[in-house]
């Protein structure tokens, strides 16, 4: 189940724009959070071959084969349907005017494994879609289309799975059935995944590494628990400074930038990344605008 | 109606035909190309293709007579391959009828096409979908209607053309002689009877098409299930 993942370059347009360098081991699922507009699904787009616009270098291992899917002066070397990377999208993206069935059809007649046995009514048993199986994709609703347009990922057999925002539209109860199964899906099939979402929560399950990103870079990558810090994993730090400035918070991620002054720098070092930190903070600090929610929320969806 | 008649009518039901059958696979990589490309001469193209809604189809006719004569480049180059003349010919007539009917079966196409959208095929290509299969397998069967409303005006638009025939073709008997042509001689000879009787039924048939295609257009589109 190992392979490597690197990405390295820029894209910019309209209001999307993301400048990155990520090396990523694929051994175990990767996380990718942050805020609304933070490039994440730009992200996901440009591994899949689906950013005509990016700029840059994607090489991949997988499963031991090395691959060089875009370059930095040729472009696109490798055009998507011959990547094998399998997108469930945030909106489904379901075949209008077909049914659930035809749609998993879709995929399963284009599987790279054409002629492996897969277990298809297990499938939609466990993603609950059993039922809607000669259903018009136009009459489900938003959590049934993403189930249904998970399972028609899976059946295509990816090499490489990512996902964005995949249980968003659904509810706790089928959420932590999908959570299982994907797991489960993955320890069987040995594909490496890569998961967007909102929710820190839902991260730490799902994947044990992690990547967050702010406005279009990485901020911060490392174990899901330490970076995303929601559990009670982590250590209390503790230090005193003589003064600080809080520069930007983000609801959603939990982000804070403080800038203190040069003389506590020292007492910096007493933080690791994943502790825990109580912040003080005067009614006269200066350069607070936003709110403090400090808590990942999983309330807000990705608009784009 | 005398065998003359029937024999027009034949004709023009075999020209219709044959315009369709050869306009469909010419007009589908340009429908498509008009709704994908985003090349500056997309406008251009967009703007000839609809030329024969506006023109009027003596102008066409007459550029056409103008260059497919067996006297122009053209013309010449086709007779010494065919041993035939475009003009005042079957082939000269369908050649016209293509060029005349170009914007009835490419414009619904086109709207077909537009209705399928780029991240419908971005989720085919992450499937394993070539750009080919893509076109087989999502656009195609989405463009039914299309394919059936441009066929359908099509058919129609050359069973009623006048202007273009009778500047390229004339009236031949069993060559170019067509259901119109024929009406015109009627009434010129004053044969009231005749004309009526083919104006009639050109009329029920102009109808009953346009009234299939609003009701192919007004009916839900039929569930593909796998």
């Amino acid at each position: 189940m190992s392979g490597r993942l690197l990405v390295e370059g820029k894209l910019a347009r309209g209001g999307v724009s993301i400048d990155l360098s990520v090396d990523l081991d694929l051994s175990d699922p990767v996380g990718i959070f942050g805020p609304t507009g933070a490039g994440k699904t730009t992200l996901l787009k440009t591994i899949a071959g689906l950013e005509r616009d990016f700029s840059g270098r994607v090489e991949v291992t997988l499963q031991g084969q090395h691959e060089t899917w875009s370059v930095p002066a040729r472009g696109e070397l490798v055009p998507v349907h011959r990547r094998g990377v399998g997108v469930v999208f945030q909106e489904g993206r379901l075949f209008s005017g077909r049914t659930v069935q035809a749609n998993l059809d879709y995929a399963i007649r284009r599987a790279r494994g054409v002629g492996r046995a897969q277990d298809v009514s297990n499938m939609v048993g466990a993603l609950d879609i059993a039922s809607l199986l000669q259903r018009p994709v136009e009459s489900l609703s938003g959590g049934e289309r993403q189930r249904v347009a998970i399972a028609r990922t899976l059946l295509s057999q990816p090499r490489l799975l990512l996902l964005d925002e995949p249980l968003a539209a659904n509810d706790n109860a089928h959420r932590n059935g999908l959570i299982d199964y994907l797991i489960e899906w993955r320890e069987q099939h040995g594909t490496p995944v890569i998961c967007v979402s909102h929710s820190g929560e839902e991260l730490e399950r799902i994947a044990s590494q992690c990547l967050v990103m702010a406005q279009g870079q990485i901020v911060a990558q490392g174990k899901t628990v330490d970076v995303i810090a929601t559990g009670g994993d982590s250590q209390t730090a503790e230090a005193a400074f003589s003064g600080a400035t809080v520069l930007s918070a983000d609801a959603v991620t939990g982000v804070l930038s403080v800038q203190v002054n040069p003389g506590d720098a020292d007492n910096l070092k007493q933080i690791k990344i994943g502790d825990q930190l109580t912040l003080g903070v005067s009614e006269s600090a200066s350069g607070l605008s936003a709110p403090l929610q400090p808590k990942p929320g999983e309330d807000e969806r990705e608009s784009d | 109606m005398t065998a003359a008649d029937f024999q027009a009518v034949w004709l023009t039901a075999l020209l219709a035909g044959t315009t369709t059958l050869l306009l469909m696979p010419l007009a589908t990589p340009l429908a498509w190309w008009l709704v994908r490309s985003s090349s500056p001469a997309r406008s251009v193209v967009e703007a000839v293709v609809a030329l024969p809604l506006v023109l009027p189809p003596t102008v066409l006719g007459f550029y056409l007579l103008v260059i497919l004569n067996p006297t122009a480049p053209v013309g010449a180059f086709w007779v010494s391959i065919t041993g035939q003349s475009l003009t005042f010919s079957f082939s000269g007539l369908v050649l016209a009828s293509i060029l005349y009917s170009l914007p009835f079966m490419v414009q619904p196409l086109a709207t077909a096409f537009r209705s399928v959208s780029q991240e419908t095929l971005e989720a085919a290509a992450t499937l394993g979908a070539s750009p080919r299969d893509q076109l087989i397998s999502v656009v195609l069967p989405a463009a039914k209607r299309g394919f059936l409303t441009g066929s359908v005006l099509t058919f129609a638009h050359t069973v009623g053309e006048f202007g273009v025939v009778l500047m390229m073709g004339g009236n031949i008997p069993g060559e170019t002689r067509v259901l119109s042509i024929a009406i015109y001689e009627h009434v010129e000879t004053l044969n009231y009877d005749a004309a009526h009787a083919m104006a009639l039924g050109l009329l029920v048939f102009s109808f009953v098409s346009l009234w299939a295609v609003y009701r192919v257009a007004s009916q839900r589109v039929e569930v593909i299930r796998g």
